[in-house]
Order: C-alpha cells, then structure tokens, then sequence
C-alpha cells in the first residue's frame, strides 16, 4: 500500500470546487430549459440524466433522483422506443433498481446504434451488482488498456477493490489520478473518495464504520476538491443510512459496493 | 455545432470548451482591431471561468504562399499572445453575491486586472488595450439540420455562453506595415505541468468554426472520432506524422458534403487545395480591408479560386458562419443556402463588448395529478382546446379551428388571457399552446397532455416562460396557482388514482 506521504503533491490542479458545482449547477439549470423546449431533441434529455447524476453524485442533492424520475414520465416519445428505453435504465440502475434496468435494457438491444451505451451500462449493472465479475474484470482491463482514461481506470479499481484485491486497486486509483490531465475536479474527486474507501478498508477491515471524512483525512486533496469529495462521500454512504435507501435498491440485489458509484453511468 | 461540445475533454469541464472565436474591425472605432473568444456551450447565468485554465489567443502573421489549386496561406513564427487566467471566487459587497477577478496578461507583458461581468471591461492607462469578461448571448446560430441539410431552428435559441473580448489598438499592436494579414486561434490550456513535469496537453482549440464538429467530425466520411486528437494539436504546427491522417478526413468529409445536395461542384483538384487550406485551421484577417458581417471566409475562397482577396475577412459577432460554410462546401457558392433562423438569439451590438447581454434564464413550472380516471376520459374533456373545465375561468371565447386557434379567457376576478394552439395530438393526448398576453411572461409555452397509469391516468400540466417586469418568484406563482387550481379540479371531477 503506497505511503501518504508520498501522494501529498501529487495530483492536477483543477477547477476550483466552488466553481465546478457553481457550473454544474448552471448547466444543469440551462439542460432542463432546453429539455423543455424541445424533450424529443436527440442528446437533450441524456444531457439531464449525466448533470443530475453528477449533482446527485458530487452535490449531494439527492432530490435529483426525484427530478430524473419526473424526467422519465415527461419523456412523451414512445416509451417502448429504444432511446426512451435506455434513458429509463440509465435512472432505474442509478437508482439501484438493477432488475428494472437490466429488463429495460432487454428492450434497446436491437438498435444498433446504441450497442456501446448499452454494453457500458450494462458492465456498470453487473459491477454494482456483483454479477459476471470475470467478465467484467475482463472488459475494465481491457478498457482501461486501451484508452488509459481516469474513468476508466477508476471503474477498474473500483472492481478491484470489490474483489479484495486492494494493491492493483491502489496501483489503479493512483495511475487514474497521475494520468489525469483535465481540469474537472469531479473525477479526481470520485478517485480520491475510492482510495480513501480503500484505505479505511485495509485499516478498518470493516467498511460499517467509513465515514465521508475519510477523504479529508487520508488524503490531502488540492484545494478546492473538497467540495466535490466530501459529498460524493455523504451521498455515497447515504445508501446506507437513509430510509429512501429501501426504495432505491433492487430488492434481490446485493448490498451496496463500491463499484455501486458506477451504476448509473 | 460551431465548436461547441466537440470532444470528451471539451465535456469534462465546459468553462474549458471553446465555441467560438472572432475577429472584426471595432464597430466604435475602426483604427482598433477586436478578438472575442466563448467558452460553456449553453452557460446559465451564474456560469464562472476556470481557474484551472489559461485562456488564450495567439495571432500570427500570414503570407499567401499559393494561389489557386496550390492555395496556401503560411504563419510567421513569431506569435502575438493574449492570455486570461481567472481567480476563485470572492464575497461581493451584497453578500450572497459572488464575484470572480482575473488577470489578462498582453503581449507586451503588461498585465490588465478583471472583473467577470463588469460591462465596461478594463483599459490600460495608455488605451491601447480593453478586454472583457463574463456571461453574453450566444452569438452563434445554427439553424440546419445538419445531416439531412433540412432547415430547422436556432438550436442555440436563448443560450449563453462565457466570452472574452479584447480589443486594441490595431497599427500599434500589429504592426501592419510588416503585413496586414494574420492568422488567429483561440486555446484553453491547463495552468499546471501534469505529475512528471510536462506541459499537459491543451484541452480545445478553435481556429475557424466548425472544423471539428463538420469538417472532422463528419461520421460519414469515417468511424474513428479524431477531434479530441485534433484538440491536442499544437495551432500553427500540426503534427507532421498526423497530418496526412487529418488529410484523409477532410478530403473525405468535404468530398460528402459536396455531395450533399447530389452534384459535384468541387474537382478534385479544387477539393484538395481547399483541404489544405483548411487543414492550416486559423481563423484569417486582414486589417487592411474591410470586415463586415458577410466577409467570413471570403480570403479563403479568392485564394482558392486563384485571385486576391478583396475583403479583410474575419468574422465579425453577426456573420452567418454557418450557412456561408454550407454553401461554399456544398455548392461552391453556387446558390446561397439560407438555413432556418437569420440571426442569433440577440444580434451583436456596436458598443462593447459587442455581443449582447445574456438572456434571461427561462423559468418552468411543472404539475401533475395522478386520476382514477381513463386517459380518453380525461382527454374527452381537456382535449379541446377550450378551458372551460378550469375552475378559474369564468368565460371562454375560441377563434378559429385546429392549430392556429385562439382561446380568450375571461378569469374569474375579470382577468383576460389570450392563447393560440401551437400542435395537438389527440392520439398521444396533449397539445402544446403560447400565451400571447394576460401573464406577465414572454415566450410563454405550455404542454398538456394525459397518459395512462395504472388503472388510470396522469395529467401533466408544464409551463416555461421568460418573466416581464415582475420578479421571477412574483410570475412563477402566478402560473403555479394557475396550474395547481386546473388539476384540483381535474381531481375533484375524476378523483384521485389510489
């Protein structure tokens, strides 16, 4: 396991985390005017779904999920049509629905078109859930070979971690952060939420007792970035915590894991 | 769209996604010479700059080194640059509001302090330099659909985006005498090296509009999406190993979009110079020769067909970009292809910073009502068009018949509202309707439809508008009020879905 001290000033500098949720929040106020001026524009609608996961997911908001549910009944297409389909898994999945969004997925699987949005929701599913993990393993390496993009590398150690194997998930996270060279603090925030969550792992050997300042006081995140961790943390460990959590997840699910973050995306 | 939202990097963080870039002769003074950048394709309006960001122009100056089919124009080493970072933000003096600072550094190393959104920008004290920053109306228009090359609407109506204009004294910071055409592009770079030291590569760049979106990112002239590859090239010096890739899907793409309209006007001989040219992506002007709103691409296009250029070229805040970028790849100018809107949002001013203020943010209200009642029920009664069924309507007056009709309304405490039908579907069960006055909002529109659930139905009543003179909370009561009472009357009528 890599010593603190060595990552204390490592890692990009990035927007600013007053900043970066001050944007989210514009964009995500000017994609639902634009969802409302026209709900059947191609992209418009998956523009809501990504700033309100992320809302969700950094913010803390958690009456985003309330607002992609009225988003889904707004969606005046047919609901049978392969976008609407998909768009209606995306919200299922993020809200921990699997079985809901694993049928819905069921219905896109003819077009074409949509294979890759698909395949990746669907792997996101399967991590959450702990299904089909070799293949997944398999796919997230893969992926992560081939683009070496902090996203990807993320949800590769995310699954390691998932899978105990808490060295290749340090090696993952760390590479994510070092091959990071954007200026959105939002994955370099997921990141460091992950090994701050692996770290409590390995020193805690039992996750009940995490907490979101795990973050702050494991890693010394650049300036700004714990406006965008912190929540990720609370939102995360809500799961856990809140009463909405029995409608959110999937009654023959598993229990919530780390790769659960990915779920929705 | 022009270069907005043109590659995964440019969507990590949009105040790092550059839209547009402009070049003009000043409106209020034709000795300066102004350059205006956007960045956060559909911005709302507490939109802040990065500070993570180095926000820059670089102008060369260009030689015509090929007329014709050998049309070439060649950048000078030496650069002029202006560059902007931003600062976080601070409490302003009214304390909820915040405030963002900044630095323009100019090209003689001289520094120039910002404030976002101060309309009156910053000067030197010698006046040679003025810049501003902040929230504007998204001067781009792109009124086609692009694939089918069919007509549609502005599909950036009512957005903003984050702009920086400098402007500046032409003959003392460019020098004309030396030559008076330039090349321009606007970049975004991150401020920090990355962990190993290195100059991360620059997230976007634009030099004319739309090279990655429809020149590069045409999907039919290939599969592989190169615009990110194209946003990490270095302006002014792309890739030698790279360059043939990037020739290869221009050729293709601007072949597809001659054909566009299903005739060659392009040989292939003028199809490849004008690659070239474009394959050397910076925006040209000529201080020397008149910019106006129609002068966009007019350089390129004489230098191609082999005679000098009578025009300085740029692009000023009004040019129609779009549709003069169509015509000349679709039909070499043949026949003017007009798209589907005229103007932006709101046209550019003469005054600085020359594009318009930012629109206002449109407000929704929203509402539904589940019923123990059968959609066509329901639809049976609210589907016409006429309100009567509303328990605040005291009298009703339609004008006309299907779309286009007019419903007066009387309100119970002796207010008028007029409304027109935009679209009805009966056998999706909602119609869309304007209202043209009696609500203190403009570009008021409003949906109304029923759907099934469960054994019964849902309503779903939602509005968005523009307030006029009254407070946004004062207007969106209004409609709320509005709204709620017509679906407590539904439910009353119906009664309520257990």
């Amino acid at each position: 396991m890599t010593k603190l001290s060595r990552l204390e000033n490592e890692g990009p500098q990035t927007t600013d985390g007053d900043i970066a949720v001050m944007n989210l929040e514009s964009a995500r106020r000017r994609a639902w005017c634009r969802f409302f001026q026209d709900p059947l524009r191609e992209g418009v609608a998956e523009t809501v779904v990504e700033h309100e996961q992320l809302t969700a997911q950094f913010v803390g908001d958690l009456s985003a999920l309330d607002r992609l549910e009225s988003l889904v009944n707004y969606l005046t297409d047919d609901p049978t049509c392969a976008r609407t389909m998909l768009i209606r898994a995306q919200v299922a999945s993020m809200m921990h629905r699997f079985a809901d969004a694993r049928h819905l997925l069921t219905g896109v699987d003819s077009s074409a078109a949509m294979v890759s949005d698909v395949n990746r929701l669907r792997l996101n599913i399967d991590q959450a859930s702990g299904t089909n993990l070799d293949e997944v393993l398999d796919e997230r390496r893969a992926a992560a070979r081939k683009s070496g993009r902090t996203e990807d590398l993320i949800a590769l150690g995310a699954l390691f971690a998932d899978l105990r194997e808490f060295a290749e998930a340090d090696r993952t996270y760390r590479q994510a952060l070092q091959n990071y060279q954007d200026v959105s603090p939002f994955p370099v925030a997921w990141a460091s939420f992950q090994l701050g969550v692996l770290w409590g792992r390995a020193r805690c050997r039992a996750a009940t007792s995490l907490r979101d300042t795990v973050v702050s006081e494991s890693y010394p995140l650049p300036a700004g970035l714990y406006k965008g961790a912190r929540p990720l943390g609370r939102n995360l460990f809500i799961h856990r915590s809140s009463k909405r959590r029995r409608s959110y997840t999937d009654p023959g699910g598993r229990h919530w894991r780390s790769g659960g973050a990915l779920a929705s995306r | 769209m022009s270069d907005h939202i043109d590659g995964p990097r440019q969507i990590g963080d949009p105040a790092a996604d550059l839209t547009d870039l402009f070049a003009f002769t000043s409106p209020e003074n034709p000795a300066r010479t102004v350059l205006a950048a956007c960045v956060f394709p559909s911005a709302g309006t507490i939109a802040m700059f990065s500070n993570a960001v180095d926000y820059a122009f670089a102008i060369r100056r260009v030689a015509v080194a090929g007329l014709g089919d050998a049309a070439k124009f060649q950048p000078d080493e030496q650069e002029i640059r202006f560059s902007c970072r931003f600062d976080n933000l601070k409490r302003g003096a009214v304390r909820t509001s915040l405030v963002q600072g900044g630095t323009c550094i100019l090209p003689d190393g001289r520094t120039v302090p910002l404030i976002v959104n101060d309309e009156r920008g910053t000067s030197t004290p010698d006046g040679v330099f003025r810049v501003f920053a902040g929230l504007r109306s998204d001067p781009f228009y792109l009124a086609w659909l692009v694939a089918g090359v069919r007509k549609g609407p502005n599909l950036l109506l009512h957005d903003n985006v984050l702009s920086i204009v400098i402007e500046f004294d032409t003959a003392r910071v460019l020098d004309p005498g030396r030559g008076s055409l330039f090349g321009v592009i606007a970049e975004t770079v991150p401020l920090r090296p990355d962990v190993i030291g290195q100059k991360p590569p620059r997230i976007d760049w634009v030099g004319r509009p739309e090279q990655t979106n429809i020149r590069l990112g045409n999907t039919e002239a290939g599969p592989v999406d190169l615009r990110d590859l194209w946003n990490q090239q270095t302006p002014f010096a792309i890739a030698a190993d790279l360059k043939p890739v990037f020739r290869e899907r221009l050729t293709a793409s601007l072949a597809n979009w001659d054909m566009r309209d299903g005739m060659a006007d392009w040989t292939p001989a003028a199809l490849a110079a004008n690659v070239n040219v474009f394959l050397d992506d910076f925006l040209l002007f000529d201080v020397a020769k008149p910019m106006s709103d129609t002068s966009h691409l007019e350089i390129e296009k004489s230098t191609i067909s082999g005679r000098a250029h009578q025009t300085g070229g740029g692009r000023t805040v009004n040019a129609n970009v779009i549709d003069i970028l169509m015509t000349w790849l679709i039909n070499r100018d043949r026949e003017f292809l007009q798209g589907g809107a005229t103007a932006a949002t709101k046209p550019g001013t003469n005054v600085f910073p020359y594009l318009a203020a930012p629109n206002t943010e449109l407000q929704m209200v929203a509402d539904s009502v589940d019923l123990a009642a059968t959609p066509d029920a329901v639809w049976a009664l609210i589907g016409g068009f006429d309100p009567s069924w509303h328990p605040l309507v005291a009298k009703v007056e339609m004008t006309g018949s299907g779309v286009g009709q007019l419903r007066t309304i009387e309100t119970i405490d002796g207010k008028q509202i007029i409304e027109r039908l935009d679209e009805i579907d009966s056998s999706g069960r909602f119609y869309r309707y304007t209202s043209l006055s009696g609500i203190p909002a403009s570009n008021f529109i409003a949906t109304l439809g029923v759907k099934p659930k469960g054994d019964g139905s849902v309503v779903e009543w939602r509005s968005q508008f523009l307030p006029d003179n009254q407070p946004d909370i004062v207007v969106k009561a209004i409609v709320s009020a509005l709204l709620k009472t017509g679906l407590d009357g539904l439910k009353q009528r119906f009664g309520i879905a257990r």
